[in-house]
């Protein structure tokens, strides 16, 4: 690091001299020390303001809504699809991720939600039921958007799926 | 941690997703601020942010409040980062050393020269924003990092060395010279573009 | 006598030709396996940057200005695929990022109101290995979009309808 006078200077401008230290050296501030106080605080301005105003319009919840709510309390009607034990990060090469014969089998699971949100039981869906859903190396969400202008007559499907990092 | 952030933690343990939302859009232009500052790729903090979020929301349970919120968040975001940063670079970033060959520059301070740039520019002209940002990026990430926590966070010493899990005296050198690497950069710039 | 032999194998015919009949209407729903459907697959950008959703997608921003997709700003289609695929066959095809798709059409149904059902199954593979195998039920004219898929700087949505044409 600077000098000794350099390390005080940027403790001051810190706040991390204890009061009495803090009270010494603002008594004994040059011109040059001013000057040197009024770049540090300049820079941290500029810094703070690129980066705040960068995250000005950063808008988070639309991209991770889908798996909040999945996680949250199910709605009613919801059902479970498809739940197994994640038997661990399942990136080996080589390594078959489906069974012959006997259908798929895989060996990163998934858990996923299925929301149902049968808003009139007895009318007949215009959209799309999911019957089975497996992934492998993500997690999948199955949302359902209502439809306008006609809510509930039938809604449209997502299958959203976040790759496990 | 403030009442209302304490009744949202726990609207949103019982299962609140707008809770949570509250939560996250109180909470998403710091960790996006601390995130970008770090890995200088708008879509890569957004996704580091994203992923933070939902690391949170599974691990409530685990938040006894101890601290504030956005500490337990901060900290995901930067461990987020700096896995990142790793995966990126091929895993040669030491955070937890001293880095020799950074340190070893003139000794001179911090310079006594202001750039002038209006820091409210920095808020809204996208040209000076991307240079802020282009010398953020030109650091070490260790020096970014202290310079992220000092100036956009206002973390003391302490919390930055526990943060980092090094010495006092290993954040102070790091800032030392992250600001001045910054300054010498930013008064590079300025000359570049508004001589005398 | 031949008349006779006639009319008995006519109305042989027609006592089989109710007997089906009654067969599949009895179930409620009636199974058809020589459709064909045509199929739609709308491969999309999904991006930060502002610009709205291409013209060319309309019929699909009702879903993409609103959750969980309100964090892209703009929405380009990439590729349209349209085939036709006959009952229990697959189409395949390939996505913007490279993995492999196919869309089988499983079985054909319909509704008591008369509208088309389709049970089709969709598989995706990434790098040899499959990464999504779901099958669902489709309404003709209904819409199921799979997203989440990254693709350059983007997301991937992947926007599929079908229509039993004639039918």
């Amino acid at each position: 690091m600077g000098n000794q006078h350099d390390e005080t200077l940027q403790r001051y401008f810190d706040g991390e001299l204890a009061p009495e230290e803090r009270a010494r050296f603002e008594a004994e501030l040059t011109a040059d020390d001013r000057e040197r106080l009024a770049a540090l605080d300049e820079m941290h301005a500029l810094v703070a303001g690129a980066l705040e105003g960068a995250a000005a319009d950063v808008d988070l919840w639309g991209a991770i809504e889908g798996q909040v709510r999945a996680a949250s309390l199910p709605a009613p009607g919801a059902t479970s699809i498809k739940s197994a034990a994640r038997r661990g990060r399942d990136r080996a090469r080589g390594r078959r991720l489906f069974g012959t014969g006997a259908g798929l089998v895989l060996a990163a699971a998934a858990t996923l939600l299925l929301f149902m949100y049968p808003r009139h039981p007895n009318h007949p869906t215009n959209g799309c039921d999911i019957e089975s859903l497996e992934v492998a190396g993500a997690v999948a969400t199955v949302i359902q958007v209502a439809d306008e202008p006609h809510p509930g007559d039938g809604d449209t499907t997502i299958i959203w799926t976040e790759e496990d990092k | 941690m403030d009442p209302e952030e304490r009744k949202l933690l726990d609207d949103a343990r019982r299962g609140d997703a707008g809770a949570f939302r509250r939560l996250v859009e109180k909470n998403q232009r710091r960790a996006y601020a601390v995130a970008l500052g770090m890995v200088h790729d708008p879509d890569d903090a957004r996704d580091i942010c994203q992923e933070a979020f939902l690391k949170v929301h599974k691990s409530l349970h685990t938040f006894e409040g101890e601290a504030q919120f956005f500490t337990w968040l901060y900290r995901i975001v930067m461990n987020l980062s700096i896995d990142h940063l790793r995966k990126r670079r091929g895993d040669k970033i030491e955070f937890d050393e001293a880095l020799p060959g950074e340190e070893l520059e003139d000794d001179s301070g911090i310079a006594p020269r202001r750039t002038g740039f209006d820091p409210q520019r920095a808020l809204s002209d996208k040209e000076l924003r991307g240079q802020i940002h282009g010398a953020l990026a030109a650091l070490s990430a260790p020096h970014r990092a202290v310079l992220i926590m000092r100036e956009v966070e206002g973390l003391s010493y302490q919390e930055m060395a526990d943060q980092a899990g090094c010495s006092i005296g290993t954040i102070m050198s790091r800032l030392f010279h992250a600001r001045k690497k910054m300054q010498k950069m930013l008064l590079t710039y300025r000359d570049q573009t508004e001589p005398a | 006598m031949r008349g006779s032999a006639v009319r008995q194998g006519r109305s042989v015919r027609w006592s089989m030709m109710i007997a089906v009949g009654a067969g599949l209407l009895a179930g409620g729903v009636a199974r058809a396996d020589n459709h064909l459907a045509t199929c739609s697959v709308r491969m999309i950008d999904a991006l930060h940057e502002p610009g709205g959703v291409d013209p060319r997608i309309t019929v699909l921003r009702p879903y993409l200005e609103q959750p969980p997709f309100t964090a892209w700003k703009s929405f380009r289609l990439v590729e349209e695929k349209t085939f036709t695929i006959a009952h229990e066959t697959t189409e395949k095809f390939t996505l913007p990022n490279g993995s492999q798709a196919s869309l089988t059409f499983v079985e054909h149904m319909l509704r008591p109101d008369g509208k088309h059902r389709l049970r089709l199954r969709l598989e995706i593979e990434k790098r040899a290995q499959k990464v999504l195998d779901t099958t669902f039920v489709l309404d003709e004219g209904g819409v199921v979009l799979q997203a989440g898929q990254k693709h350059g700087k983007g997301l991937l949505v992947l926007g599929f309808s079908c229509a039993i044409p004639n039918g």
